[in-house]
């Protein structure tokens, strides 16, 4: 059965009065964004679960504080990207990325980059999403969302602007030198590929 | 070994077209920590205002242990230099000065 729509800035009335109904609706209501927020900046070793419920902590413990100026998602996405990003800033060790340790499937999209020009087939698309995540946990963290936000999931400058508070210039420059960075290591992956 | 220019970007556009995992809801488990620790949080915030008050309290204690302390030290020690005026202190000294040195 389909939720209800829920009326946020009634709920949210009631969730800062302590009304714990309309706390757990609000949760529900939340939960997919956050989800999905947490699932693409997830930090290697960091459980998924714990992560989402810190978000929460943040966003309940935080509610006096949301003035209505912008839409609560709006808001929630912020809180989570960043929490996101605190996690990854503690993840200090990357490990390095040899041609070695691929999968077949990995192995696979790497001889496809290097033999064709067109683009991989679609079958291809959960291998080279497995690559990129590897090459991403190459990236310091502010490269690493940039990167995911930007072209993993289609942000725009100025999405990413409002989710990060980092300025447009920011942005534009974290892509650019975090997309040098990982060209350096896709192309070690390319020589080190046996003919 | 030749390499594509843009093998990143082909890399990236077929990575982004890879199938997202279903969103499921949150378990029963995140959702009870999570409003557990939401109601700890409302505990401590309506705590708040009587660990202030506490704190004003314990703080205007020691101000006035302090003061009365102060107050206590400068008047005892304005009594002792009042017992020590100067006829006071020769008379102690002469009183020695013949017990001590008396020669019949």
């Amino acid at each position: 059965m389909d939720e209800p729509l829920l009326d946020v800035g009634a709920c949210l009335a009631r969730v800062r009065e302590g009304d714990e109904d309309s706390a757990r609706r609000l949760l529900v209501h939340l939960s997919p964004l956050v989800l999905k927020i947490v699932r693409a900046h997830l930090p290697r070793r960091t459980s998924e679960e714990d992560l989402v419920q810190a978000v929460f902590v943040k966003v309940f413990t935080r509610l006096d504080q949301f003035r209505g100026q912008v839409p609560l998602e709006h808001w929630v996405s912020r809180i989570a990207v960043n929490t996101c990003f605190n996690e990854l800033n503690r993840e200090r060790v990357r490990p390095e990325l040899r041609h070695a340790d691929l999968s077949e499937t990995e192995v696979e999209v790497i001889q496809n980059l290097a033999q064709d020009t067109g683009e991989l087939p679609l079958e291809q698309a959960l291998g080279a999403r497995e690559i990129v995540d590897k090459l991403l946990a190459q990236l310091n963290p502010a490269d690493r969302l940039v990167i995911s936000l930007l072209h993993l999931e289609g942000r725009s400058i100025d999405e990413i602007h409002q989710r990060t508070g980092w300025s447009a210039t920011l942005v534009k420059v974290r892509a650019f030198r975090a997309r040098l960075k990982m060209k350096k290591h896709l192309q070690q992956l390319l020589k080190e590929r046996t003919p | 070994m030749k390499t594509h220019p843009d093998s990143l970007d082909r890399l990236l556009r077929a990575a982004a077209q890879a199938p997202v995992r279903p969103l499921d809801t949150l378990s029963f488990a995140t959702e009870s920590r999570t409003l557990h620790a939401w109601r700890s949080a409302r505990a401590g915030a309506d705590l708040r205002p009587v660990l202030r008050l506490w704190h004003a309290g314990l703080a205007t204690a020691f101000g006035v242990a302090a003061l009365t302390i102060s107050v206590s030290y400068f008047a005892g020690r304005q009594a002792d230099l009042d017992s020590a005026d100067p006829y006071t202190a020769t008379a102690q000294q002469l009183t020695v000065a013949i017990n001590s040195n008396w020669q019949p």
